[in-house]
């Protein structure tokens, strides 16, 4: 059984989970979880920090298609960070990079939050 | 059958014959009497008594018989004590009345007092009938008494109970039996008097077997206690009122001195039945109880079979636990249903427009109860009760453990007032319906492998109703139930996912249906592809189109839906329209085509599906790959002693509804020698790991390719197919669906 853990931490107007292990359909629902949490708190800004995960599916992916229409038509994002280059190597082919804006230092994205806020 | 009726008559007539016989002398004796009375010899007297045990003996074996004939099949004591008692009852005052009536009308003094010398004095001929009527009568009745006495006495007997009793019986016969030949007058002999007084022991042994009473039920014994006086009474008032001592002692000394033996100990018997019935009486509620539990927990114990019929269950539970409490209880059982975590607001919403619903958890956390059975209460009742008594619900669904209330008028938790002076004038006020006729209630959850399943309630109407015995019956019934539950939950559970297995492998066998089922046939090309799902349906697709008349143009696609399983292989189902409809339509672009399937499927497919996909045409005319790919691995193609990724930019179909997407996708011209190898596949090859959670990667791919690109379009799709699987064979596993497909330009 795959193991997979997120956990929230607070920036500002930024939050940032980090989550870590395998991410698959089965596990999808708790970030799904986490997000929706997020979302219904009114905390829209959301960086994902990919640092500690192993592995992604397709199904791990969806999860970020489904929330990101209603998080940018609320005014925020979903920014990546911290990507193992495997993890990129997935979300390059597919094209994500085009979506998403995905950055090597979580900070950067915590800036770009701040002074889109500004 | 036969052999019994035959032995019925034949006792019949030797009582007949006997009794005839002991009339005439009897009768003789009489009219002899009546002239020389003092002739009477030793001989006729012991004729008389032959005769007289004889007829006894006959009537002995005929009452045993019938009333062993009339057992009920399984009654050990062949006759129901109560029964026994209300028979004797009616039978002794018809004998009494009987004979009473038989002495007002012929003869008011039966014998003469003054003639005491003879064997016999009776001053008419009446008498001497009325002697031997009294014999065949309450004769009958008290040998009838001796042998219900010796079945009760043989219930549940112990290992000398029966010798006992044959023993007793034995010794009293044999001392009537050693005063053969005497008269009245005469005085008991030494034989007789040692018998008698053995005798007289072992009835003393044998009056207090009396095991029978315990189990029989509380109205019976109350009815026995009336009726056992009775009997009593009219044996004391036959042989007082009646002088049937003197009848008898007149038919036969020595059979008169056997039935007065055997009436003193039924006597006896009947006494201390009585003084036991009396004794019983008060413990018998409890004894009755007892045995009500424990034919109810057998009952509970067998309903564990009842697997199929979860409802059943509950209807059983429910009036077990009601017969176990009493009559007037009222119980009814609560089902638990908890909130699936990520819908339960949705849930909660739903349960509150449910019938039947005793609470419902606004916080969404735990879930809501409903009841499914109930006996001797209302739903609006418990409706009621429960809009008051929410936190009884709360409390079992958080804490899972038994919540009991004493006294619901005076709880503190359904906002009683706490002083005692105060409750005390509410309880004068207070009318019972203001709680709605409850009293007092005792809510057990039944658990099954620690999960909640339901709640049992037994209300009783009145305060403190329940005692520590009533918890743990209930208890017990709840345990088992809640085991029987959990199995029939299990066992329909694992027929649903048979059916579901059933019907999966159907959906396989479809979607197998809608891959390729023949490789086209290309001049101067070999093309081969192979598609495994990792579960019985799956979201991977490759296809080949025929564009154009002639087989010189063919499409090629290979893709892959998001997600696994089901909803994948509906979406994978939909691309093979989408595919097979278009490909036509833009015969010569690659791009163009993907860019149009992107614009169809992004309105179709759900936020979180996507779907890569590498699109290819092959034109075998000029020997060129025209490629296109949105978001799909990159084709490995093998040039000579050289593998290599044909990478290019693009989105996976699904994620952007047609600008971004168009604007990004790119394309590739590949023109193909003899003996280049294209090879298409599914990121199940490349994330394929081994036990080291090690991908099998690109550079594995490429170079098994590489070094099969000698073969067959076939060989080498088996050799990356064998590869992946060698790979993943030692505790590695492929994640995901896997397909392969290749492409080989071979010599014309």
């Amino acid at each position: 059984m795959a193991t997979f853990n997120t956990s929230l931490r607070e920036s500002g107007n930024t939050s940032i989970i980090d989550i870590s292990g395998d991410l698959d359909a089965h596990t999808s629902v708790e970030l799904e979880r986490a997000i929706q949490d997020l979302i219904d708190k009114g905390r829209t800004n959301i960086i994902i920090n990919f640092s500690n995960l192993n592995y992604i599916s397709s199904a791990g992916l969806g999860v970020f298609m489904s929330f990101i229409d209603e998080v940018r038509s609320k005014g925020g994002d979903i920014k990546f960070s911290n990507m193992p280059e495997k993890i990129f190597q997935v979300f390059d082919l597919l094209g994500f990079p085009l979506l998403y804006e995905i950055y090597d230092d979580e900070h950067k994205a915590i800036e770009k939050f701040q002074t889109t806020a500004s | 059958m036969q052999k019994k009726v035959r032995l019925t008559y034949f006792l019949f007539l030797a009582l007949i014959i006997s009794e005839v016989l002991h009339l005439a002398v009897d009768v003789g004796l009489f009219y002899a009497g009546e002239a020389r009375a003092y002739l009477v010899s030793f001989g006729i007297l012991v004729l008389k008594d032959f005769l007289a045990c004889l007829s006894v003996g006959a009537i002995y074996l005929l009452i045993r018989r019938q009333i062993e004939l009339h057992a009920l099949p399984d009654a050990v004591a062949w006759v129901e004590p109560e029964d026994a008692f209300k028979r004797g009852a009616i039978l002794i005052a018809l004998i009494i009345a009987f004979l009473a009536v038989y002495s007002t009308l012929f003869n008011p003094s039966d014998f003469n007092p003054d003639e005491e010398i003879l064997a016999a004095a009776p001053q008419t001929i009446y008498t001497v009938f009325k002697s031997h009527l009294a014999l065949l009568t309450f004769g009958s009745y008290l040998l009838s008494l001796f042998i219900v006495a010796e079945r009760l006495i043989l219930f549940r007997r112990l290992k000398n109970t029966k010798s006992n009793f044959i023993l007793m019986a034995a010794f009293l016969a044999l001392g009537s039996v050693a005063m053969f030949g005497a008269k009245k007058g005469d005085k008991l002999n030494v034989l007789a008097i040692a018998f008698l007084s053995v005798s007289g022991l072992m009835m003393l042994v044998n009056l207090f077997r009396l095991s029978w009473i315990l189990p029989i039920k509380r109205d019976e014994k109350i009815r026995a206690i009336f009726l056992v006086p009775l009997i009593i009474g009219g044996i004391a008032i036959a042989f007082n009122g009646l002088h049937l001592d003197e009848h008898f002692t007149a038919y036969s000394f020595s059979v008169s001195i056997f039935l007065k033996g055997v009436a003193v100990f039924g006597l006896l018997y009947l006494v201390v039945t009585l003084f036991s019935l009396l004794f019983y009486l008060p413990t018998s509620e409890a004894f009755e109880r007892k045995s009500i539990e424990v034919k109810n927990l057998y009952a509970m114990s067998k309903f564990i079979t009842d697997v199929f019929e979860e409802e059943k269950i509950y209807d059983s539970l429910v009036s077990y636990a009601r017969e176990a409490c009493g009559g007037s209880s009222s119980v009814w059982f609560d089902m638990y249903h908890p909130y699936a975590q990520q819908t339960r607001t949705a849930e909660s919403a739903i349960a509150s427009k449910l019938p039947n619903l005793q609470w419902r958890d606004l916080n969404g956390e735990y879930g809501f109860f409903k009841t499914v059975a109930q006996q001797n209460i209302s739903l609006e009742t418990i409706q009621r009760f429960s809009s008051k008594a929410d936190f009884l619900w709360k409390q079992v669904a958080e804490k899972k453990s038994i919540v009991r209330i004493d006294d619901i008028e005076n709880d503190v938790r359904f906002g009683a007032p706490s002083s005692a002076v105060k409750q005390f004038w509410k309880r004068i006020k207070s009318t019972p319906a203001s709680s709605n006729g409850i009293g007092s209630i005792v809510s057990v959850p039944l658990l099954a492998r620690n999960k909640l399943i339901g709640v049992l309630c037994v209300a009783k109407d009145v305060e403190y109703g329940f005692v520590k015995e009533d918890l743990e019956l209930i208890t017990t019934f709840a345990d088992q139930a809640a085991v029987a539950i959990d199995n029939s939950r299990l066992i329909r559970e694992l027929i649903d996912k048979e059916r579901l297995q059933q019907e999966l492998l159907v959906a396989q066998k479809i979607q197998l249906r809608l891959l390729p089922q023949s490789q086209p046939t290309l001049n101067g090309f070999q093309i081969d592809g192979v598609s495994y799902p990792a579960y019985e349906v799956g979201g991977d697709y490759f296809d080949y189109v025929q564009i154009g008349d002639r087989n010189t143009t063919v499409g090629i696609i290979i893709a892959d839906v998001s997600g696994k399983g089901t909803s994948a292989a509906f979406y994978m189902a939909e691309l093979k329209g989408i595919v097979q409809s278009l490909a036509r339509i833009y015969p010569n672009s690659p791009k163009e085509f993907l860019c149009k399937a992107n614009e169809t499927i992004a309105r179709g497919l759900e936020k979180a599906s996507f779907i890569s996909a590498l699109y290819g045409i092959i034109d075998t005319e000029r020997s060129m790959l025209h490629l296109s790919n949105a978001g799909h691995c990159p084709a490995v193609v093998v040039q000579g002693d050289d593998a290599k990724l044909v990478k290019m930019k693009g989105l996976a179909l699904g994620l952007d509804k047609g600008a971004l997407f168009s604007r990004h996708v790119s394309e590739a011209h590949i023109a193909l020698n003899v003996g280049d190898v294209v090879v298409l596949y599914t990121d199940g090859v490349i994330e394929a790991v081994d036990k080291h959670e090690e991908q099998f990667g690109y550079e594995r791919l490429m170079d098994i390719a590489r070094r099969s690109r000698q073969k067959s379009a076939s060989e080498i799709k088996n050799d990356i197919f064998n590869a992946v699987n060698f790979f993943t064979n030692d505790g590695g596993a492929v994640r995901d669906d896997l397909t392969i497909v290749v492409l080989k330009r071979c010599p014309v």
